[in-house]
């Protein structure tokens, strides 16, 4: 690679860190650190009904322990380690992107502007699936989103055992993307084999190496995972599971729950694909052409089918393939797609001066936002939840059961004790007795036994202030029936026992 | 001014003679007194941590003792049997407890804890729990009688209990184990739980003793013959992080530990066959221990799954 070319990433991976921003231990963390710190001290989280799913969740977070194992062998530590990482795959999502935009055919003109563009599309354009392309922190998904276009790229250059090698990487950290992108990749080739365009050798390079990998998989987590008596296809248990995802986590799943921008951001992406492959890249490259539409017709599939069984017949294999999550592959299509109709749209390429001046304007927005606001953060943020919880581990022993307001998000990564549960970590997706018991715990305290009366982030608010409004004897009795050994609760509410803990809004009591 | 006759001289001599026998006796019972404190010992540690490691398994071990008997932890205070929860009136009754975790990348977690009520003067055994954490659950309560020990098992139903802590779970289940004696002679006998091993080896080393001790021991279901001997003394290097006011702090440090042997056998005649077992460990057991502090620097011995495991010191919460 040239420098020219390494310092154009390098500076736009700059730009997209201080314009998108970056966090650490708040999000998506607080519900996959306390893994990693159960995965070097195992006698934590003892009494938390979520240890059970541990098992399951050092093969989804098996990125992280790793990292935390370079970060122990290095003394190196875990906070600068990911935030590396991050920009790591931040370079490589900016650097792989451009190369799918090469092989298109986009000029390099039109692409220095597309990578422009690509970052307010990252950070803002959330279609059906509501996840944006880039996260503000180190997750699986994110992790694995530069290696799926770098697989799309493989497939497209005819590497198919690559493209096939790539595709098991990202199934072993995230199983629904790594799916999701065998689908895309397989589908278009399938087509191709039936139609005479390709051999049944390639078709064979691609399905084997990725079989194998997801058979040892599946095989493992069918044996000792929670795939274990799993009811995939029971449709009892997928009507259940509607219930709980429409209270939690509707706006991933459902259709139903996108609201009209999200559908016509959707439409248009698949207009301005169904154009640019048509009107552009057929008159260029013929196969290209051909593989791209067939890619974007099995993901609006998966799509349909996400719809069809999730919504309309409910399977339980439907809510944990996650099929609209398609959708993220789709964007990234699209915006390879409009970056091309553009091409043809500038017939004599975009002046290098109108680039220069963009990026020019973007790096000042970019010291501005930097300048103005807090918006990289390595570190686990202080806040009151941060400092009560430290009170809590040096207070309480390591078998201390806490039940807090399911509000509260990171109380069990930051006292590293066992919480009685909340809304951030559910269980919708781990074996049947661990979901339904998160649901009927969420209920209890949400003060909703009877029926649900919201359905997503709205039901998060309400079972705030459903808890608060619970009555001290309820609370307690909750408590005695669940052995909770402490409580914390606001400073409004007053209790006759101990106080261990007190910070400005939060006080932790000890019930025995 | 009084007077005192020689009658009285000889009287009051005889009294001091007389007083001074007394005192002579009296000061031996105050050694045992002091013997009888002896006995009361705990370590400096509260809490261990060993660890070992086979080709993509991790073992470890978190030993704690405590010397609250009224402190009952968290599965039994759920339970709502009351017969499991007194340890009667004495003061010396000590709780061991030992959580062992086996950590694979390819196969699921096992978790146990094991809790004992035991005398700590002569090692009888009260009360042990043993609750199995990870795949199928279950918990057993056991309570020492005179002519055998009694067991309770709980385990969930299958379906939300399974989800739930242990005091939810509705299917219980009761048995007696008759104590195998090989001489009914021996029935007078203490009858001991293997963890309190581990009592006896850090005591045995705080007195200094090198000799061999023979104990009866209630395993799972058996009774075995359990001796203690002394092997050897040696000067070994340990590492460990050590809880202290400011945090934990790595330590490195060379000691000299005294090492223990522990041979067990199952009494003859015993009805069922069963492995001894010591925090997961079955033959040639060997316990490390410091003396004066009675920090447990290693603990190794052959698993008959696994073969041989070498558990070491990692950390060490001391008693304030």
């Amino acid at each position: 690679m040239k420098i020219k070319t390494f310092l154009k990433y390098f500076v736009l991976t700059t730009l997209f860190l201080m314009i998108g921003g970056y966090r650490y231990g708040t999000g998506d963390h607080v519900s996959q650190l306390p893994t990693v710190i159960h995965f070097f001290n195992p006698f934590l989280y003892s009494t938390d009904f979520a240890h059970q799913m541990i098992f399951p969740w050092y093969v989804k977070s098996g990125l992280f322990i790793c990292l935390a194992w370079f970060s122990r062998l290095t003394s190196i530590p875990l906070e600068y380690i990911f935030f590396a990482v991050y920009c790591l795959v931040l370079y490589l999502y900016i650097a792989w992107t451009d190369e799918l935009l090469s092989l298109l055919g986009t000029r390099k003109s039109v692409r220095n502007l597309a990578l422009l563009l690509l970052l307010p599309y990252s950070y803002l354009f959330s279609s059906i699936s509501h996840f944006h392309l880039v996260t503000l922190r180190l997750v699986p998904y994110f992790f694995v989103l530069p290696f799926c276009i770098k697989a799309i790229n493989i497939f497209l250059s005819d590497r198919y055992l690559a493209a096939s090698i790539i595709t098991g990487m990202v199934f072993y950290i995230h199983q629904q993307l790594g799916l999701i992108l065998f689908g895309t990749l397989a589908f278009p080739l399938f087509l191709e084999v039936v139609r005479s365009h390709a051999s049944l050798k390639d078709l064979s390079r691609l399905f084997i190496p990725f079989l194998f990998l997801f058979s040892v998989h599946f095989a493992c987590m069918q044996l000792f995972g929670n795939y274990k008596n799993y009811p995939w296809l029971d449709p009892d248990w997928g009507g259940q599971l509607l219930q709980m995802v429409r209270f939690r986590v509707p706006h991933h799943l459902l259709l139903s729950y996108s609201g009209i921008v999200e559908k016509t951001s959707f439409f248009l992406i698949l207009v301005i694909t169904i154009l640019a492959v048509s009107i552009s890249l057929k008159t260029y490259d013929e196969k290209t052409a051909r593989r791209i539409s067939y890619m974007t017709a099995g993901l609006v599939l998966a799509c349909i089918a996400g719809f069809i069984f999730t919504e309309l017949i409910p399977l339980p294999i439907a809510f944990s393939l996650y099929l609209f999550r398609s959708d993220v592959l789709l964007r990234v299509i699209g915006f390879a797609s409009c970056a091309l109709l553009l091409d043809r749209m500038v017939g004599s390429g975009i002046n290098p001066l109108v680039i220069r001046m963009l990026f020019i304007i973007t790096a000042f927005a970019g010291l501005s936002v930097c300048i103005l606001k807090d918006n990289i953060r390595i570190f686990i943020p202080k806040n009151e939840l941060v400092s009560v919880s430290k009170c809590i581990k040096e207070n309480t022993p390591i078998s201390a059961f806490i039940m807090a307001s399911p509000y509260h998000k990171g109380l069990r990564l930051y006292s590293e004790r066992s919480v009685f549960v909340s809304w951030k970590s559910h269980g919708l997706f781990f074996p049947p007795n661990v979901a339904k018991e998160w649901f009927h715990r969420m209920r209890l305290l949400c003060k909703m036994e009877r029926n649900i009366v919201c359905q997503g982030t709205p039901c998060r608010k309400i079972c705030q202030e459903n808890f608060e409004s619970l009555s001290n004897e309820r609370l307690l009795d909750i408590a005695d029936s669940y052995g909770i050994d402490y409580l914390l609760v606001n400073k409004t509410r007053t209790l006759p026992y101990k106080k261990v803990c007190e910070g400005n809004q939060l006080i932790l009591y000890r019930l025995k | 001014m009084i007077l005192i006759s020689s009658q009285q001289k000889i009287f009051v001599v005889k009294l001091l003679v007389i007083l001074c026998l007394i005192l002579i006796v009296i000061i031996p019972p105050s050694r045992a007194f002091n013997k009888k404190n002896e006995k009361h010992w705990l370590p400096e540690w509260k809490q261990l941590i060993l660890e070992g490691e086979k080709p993509l398994t991790r073992f470890l071990v978190r030993l704690r003792i405590e010397d609250e008997s009224s402190l009952l932890p968290y599965p039994l205070r759920e339970i709502g049997r009351d017969e499991f929860k007194s340890f009667g009136s004495s003061k010396n009754i000590l709780l061991l407890s030992a959580e062992t975790v086996t950590m694979s990348l390819v196969l699921p977690q096992e978790k146990y804890e094991h809790f004992v009520w035991f005398r700590a003067e002569d090692m009888k055994a009260i009360q042990r729990v043993r609750w199995k954490k990870s795949g199928n659950k279950w918990l057993k309560l056991y309570r020492w009688k005179d002519k055998g020990v009694f067991r309770l098992t709980l385990k969930p139903r299958k379906g939300r209990e399974d989800a739930l802590g242990p005091g939810k779970w509705t299917k219980h289940y009761s048995s007696f184990y008759e104590y195998q004696l090989e001489n009914p002679k021996e029935a007078e006998k203490i009858v001991s739980e293997p963890l309190c091993l581990i009592y006896q080896v850090m005591r045995l080393a705080h007195q200094g003793l090198k000799s061999k001790v023979s104990m009866l021991v209630f395993g799972k279901k058996t009774m075995h013959t359990v001796t203690v001997s002394f092997k050897k003394k040696k000067v070994i290097k340990i590492r460990f992080n050590e809880d202290s006011s400011n945090g934990f702090i790595s330590k490195m440090k060379k000691t000299a530990v005294f090492v223990y042997k522990i041979c067990a056998r199952p009494v003859a005649g015993t009805k069922h066959h069963e492995t001894f077992s010591l925090v997961g460990l079955n033959h040639n057991i060997e316990i490390f221990v410091e003396p004066k502090s009675g920090i447990i620097t290693r603990i190794r011995g052959d698993n008959d799954v696994v073969g041989h495991v070498d558990l070491r010191l990692v950390s060490v919460v001391k008693r304030r």
